[in-house]
């Protein structure tokens, strides 16, 4: 048997404590193996949005990178240590320092070779789907699979040098022990977890400091103090204040010495000191993503409303003179299209009023003709004016308009007399109203007033355009809805711009696709590295489980002589994963609580419980089926040593 | 009153060579006696153990403890029967590192739900009995072996068991810490009545017991029985064990 030989039967035969290793690394290599498929695809950087996604994308392989190459570190070093024992044995049969170096380097070297073509073996369906996925998403035409070269050579050698690097940096960092600590392994009885109160306080201290920095004021300031803090904070909260709580929970006898709350209150402050730095990181990175996450989803659910907030298809505004060709040359498009469509036209005008208190205000005013074609449009029966009465519209709750049913409002120009009020809340109307309110006067009222106005104040001619298509009121638009379409025919009609100098042209479903589309990129981004981080920090504990496992089965198998059922293990078991798999995802979601709303309100974002909850949701879920498969196993392997 | 009946006991380790670890062993114990069972390494000692602290099944005859056959117990009703009916004594303590001495001792009783203050009177009470009251704070790793083993024992014997099974108690002291335990245990024999099993090579720690069965192969090869001097006990068991093996150092007290 040569040396080589040797090696890789060690690894071989070590295959069920290096499989959760080996599984981690493929899934990292796959998912890089995926995005450079994507980056390097033919048709990509062909299209307007290909490159955007494409530097994305980067950006995340970039960060698949960088945690894979401390992933790989941390687990082999992990591993290493769980094999203290062979080594041992190795150096008492008289195995030279250097050649366990070499015996070491190569059995990585094997690892990560199998994990590069595992990972490539199991990307090439990946890529295939999350093009397919992707082509959907960003409304290309389907996005063929290609023999991708240079992803393939990419990720190869990217991952060959990580290996490279990790074997020979693991040599440096692999202290030189004594043979016989190497022989004790770890048998050695764990020294009691040290907390000292007075850093728990300087925890607690942290995280407020954090909560206040963001809840009091949002200043770029406040950020950063708020993310040192609250990071800072979640350490402490680790490696002591959650010690310093199992500790005390476990003082209360009266709570902990029942069944088996002796055995896993114990287990668990030494498993939370031990793992409180792979815990801290998994939930500052889950934190992150479904921070991010949950922004990212609460603009787009905000870019939805705003679309469904809008019923005209087409707005046009012009500049303060008349231009009829515009509109004309929207209605020959629609026209052309075979699109029904309706037009309404009028002029934007702010009417001075005086208010029952006697004060002075403005509000958008309008005909009732316009308005009454404008309902009709709409589907609503618009209400009819009594005798020299008006209307005013609210399409707000909060809006601020300070008239009430049956007040009477003073027009100040030209009549200069009081129209009794009826107020309406009608929220179709808020994208051609105002928050102030809206004023429907009688046409013969209307009249006279919009005059004045031009007359007194010179405020031009504004009109406005405004076109229903009722067929495209059934929702937001897919990518390749006539809406866009059309939109897209029109404004390179226009002239390839939306602006010119005689007026503005709005079209609801471009500017929503637009949104769509960056946050798109954002989600789909964020929702790769997400899933990556949810599902490496999964592997992570699995792997420290594993490591640890050796340990638990040697106390369990002797707890088992002396009387502890099977049944009392699993319970013991499954709570300390339990707490292992799920308190950094529910950390990470108050977290994000607190964080996320602070922000949004910035943003003038309402839409708050609902997307943040999905994204923490969506965490949890993912952790849960991570920790059912997890206990299952890790409770399997134990019930093998009861006796 | 039988304590323990072991009824032609077979053990056959099956594989490409069937290995016969215990043939035919018949075997009785008393309520309140203290056996020892002693033979060379590889004599079957552990097996013939294993089976009567349920650990292992017979291939063939049955154990019969306290009038119960464990063998035909469910899993968990075993554990429990293991809980209150039998106490262990290992060679390597069998302690919980995570758990102070205190909690090491208790573990059993929190299993079984018992009342907190009725466990802290018992830990007091099994805690001064064998002089380990002022350890109780302590964690494992900072006593010596024999407090740790003094601490297995108060774990063995708080939940009243009718058999207390040691194996090798001794194994892992030094002599003086070994006399404590073997003192102690005597002590629970005498005061309490509590029927006592212990697997040993050492002919001192073998000497504190009532009668000795000897193993040799896995088949019993003889049974001396103390009078009243554990000196001449002593020199009893030394005799009958160069007899057996022609050398007494063929029976070295070091077991790995």
């Amino acid at each position: 048997m040569s040396f080589r030989q040797f090696a890789f039967n060690n690894v071989r035969r070590n295959l069920r404590a290096y499989l959760a290793y080996l599984l981690s690394s493929a899934f990292m290599v796959m998912l890089f193996f995926t995005y450079a498929v994507f980056i390097f695809h033919p048709t990509i950087r062909e299209t307007d949005t290909g490159p955007r996604t494409a530097a994305g994308l980067t950006a995340a392989s970039g960060i698949v990178y960088v945690f894979a190459f401390f992933f790989v570190l941390y687990s082999i070093s992990v591993f290493l240590k769980s094999r203290n024992r062979e080594f041992g044995i190795l150096t008492i049969l008289g195995t030279a320092p250097a050649q366990l170096n070499r015996l070491i380097f190569t059995e990585n070297m094997f690892v990560g070779l199998v994990a590069i073509a595992a990972g490539l073996i199991g990307g090439f369906p990946l890529s295939y789907a999350f093009l397919g996925l992707s082509a959907r998403m960003f409304g290309q035409e389907s996005l063929p699979m290609y023999l991708p070269v240079g992803a393939l050579l990419l990720t190869t050698i990217a991952f060959l040098i990580l290996f490279l690097v990790v074997s020979a940096a693991t040599l440096v960092f692999m202290r030189r022990s004594q043979v016989l600590e190497l022989l004790k392994g770890s048998s050695k009885p764990k020294k009691e977890p040290k907390v000292s109160i007075l850093f728990s306080l300087f925890g607690i201290a942290l995280l407020i400091t954090g909560l206040l920095a963001l809840w009091v004021r949002l200043t770029p300031m406040s950020i950063l103090v708020a993310a040192v803090t609250g990071i800072a904070g979640t350490y402490f909260f680790y490696s002591q204040l959650s010690v310093l709580f199992m500790r005390r929970l476990q003082r209360n006898r009266s709570r902990v010495w029942r069944g088996v709350g002796l055995l896993w209150t114990s287990e668990m402050a030494y498993k939370l000191r031990d793992n409180a730095r792979m815990l801290f990181l998994i939930t500052v990175m889950t934190a992150l993503a479904s921070m991010s996450t949950g922004i990212v989803l609460a603009i787009d659910q905000t870019n939805r409303q705003m679309f469904e907030r809008s019923p005209f298809a087409f707005e046009y505004t012009t500049y303060g003179q008349s231009d009829p060709e515009t509109p004309a040359l929207i209605r020959s498009v629609l026209e052309e299209q075979g699109v029904a469509y309706t037009e309404i036209e009028f002029e934007r005008l702010y009417s001075q009023i005086q208010l029952p208190n006697g004060e002075e205000y403005y509000m958008q005013t309008m005909a009732h003709s316009v308005y009454a074609a404008i309902a009709e449009a709409l589907g609503l029966t618009p209400v009819e004016l009594t005798n020299g009465s008006a209307l005013v519209i609210h399409t707000e709750e909060r809006d601020t308009s300070p008239l009430m049913d049956g007040d009477s409002v003073g027009l100040v120009h030209e009549l200069e007399e009081s129209v009794p009020v009826q107020v309406q809340m009608q929220e179709r109307f808020a994208s051609l109203v105002n928050p102030g309110g809206l004023l429907v006067l009688e046409d013969e009222v209307y009249a006279p007033v919009l005059q004045a106005m031009q007359a007194e104040e010179n405020i031009g001619d504004n009109h406005l355009y405004y076109y229903y298509v009722p067929e495209w009121n059934a929702g937001p638009p897919d990518w390749n809805a006539p809406e866009l379409k059309l939109g897209e025919l029109l404004v390179e009609r226009l002239g390839g711009d939306t602006y010119s100098n005689d007026g503005y042209l709005h079209a609801r479903g471009l500017e929503y696709a637009e949104m769509r589309q960056a946050t798109m990129l954002f989600t789909f981004v964020g929702m790769f590295i997400a899933l990556l981080f949810s599902l490496c920090s999964a592997s992570f504990l699995y792997f420290k489980l594993h490591t640890e496992l050796e340990t638990d089965a040697r106390m369990y198998k002797s707890l088992s002589r002396i009387g502890l059922s099977i049944a009392e293990m699993r319970s013991a078991a499954v709570r300390q994963i339990a707490i292992l798999f799920f308190v950094p995802v529910l950390i990470a979601a108050v977290q994000t609580m607190v964080v996320v709303r602070p922000f949004l309100t910035a943003i003038e974002i309402e839409v708050f419980f609902e997307p943040v909850l999905l994204a923490s949701g969506g965490f949890l879920a993912l952790q849960t089926i991570y920790f059912l498969i997890a206990q299952w196993l890790y409770v399997r392997s134990l019930s093998k040593v009861m006796v | 009153m039988n304590m323990l009946e072991v009824k032609q006991l077979d053990k056959i380790y099956s594989g490409k060579v069937a290995t016969h670890a215990l043939t035919n062993i018949n075997l009785t114990v008393r309520q309140g006696q203290f056996v020892g069972i002693m033979g060379p390494s590889g004599s079957g000692k552990t097996t013939l153990l294993n089976m009567v602290s349920t650990i292992d099944k017979p291939s063939n005859g049955e154990v019969m403890i306290n009038g119960k056959n464990p063998n035909t117990m469910r899993k968990g009703a075993l554990a429990e029967f293991r809980r209150r009916e039998l106490g262990f004594v290992f060679q390597d303590f069998n302690l919980m590192d995570t758990l102070t001495v205190e909690e090491n001792i208790v573990l059993p009783l929190t299993l079984d739900y018992r009342k907190l203050r009725e466990m802290e009177q018992l830990v007091q009470q099994m805690a001064s009995r064998l002089g380990i009251t002022n350890i109780l704070g302590k964690r494992t790793y900072e006593i010596s072996g024999g407090q740790r083993q003094r601490t297995a024992i108060a774990r063995a014997i708080i939940a009243r068991p009718s058999l207390i099974l040691a194996d090798e108690p001794t194994g892992s002291l030094d002599s003086k810490s070994a006399r404590i335990v073997m003192e102690s245990l005597s002590s629970i024999n005498v005061e309490d009545g509590t029927t006592i099993m212990l697997v040993t090579h050492d002919p001192l720690a073998a000497s504190y017991c009532d009668r000795i069965i000897f193993i040799k192969d896995g088949e019993l090869a003889g049974e001396i029985q103390r009078g009243d001097s554990r000196q001449a006990f002593y020199q009893q068991i030394i005799d009958t064990l160069s007899s057996w093996g022609g050398h007494a150092d063929e029976l070295s007290s070091v077991r790995l």
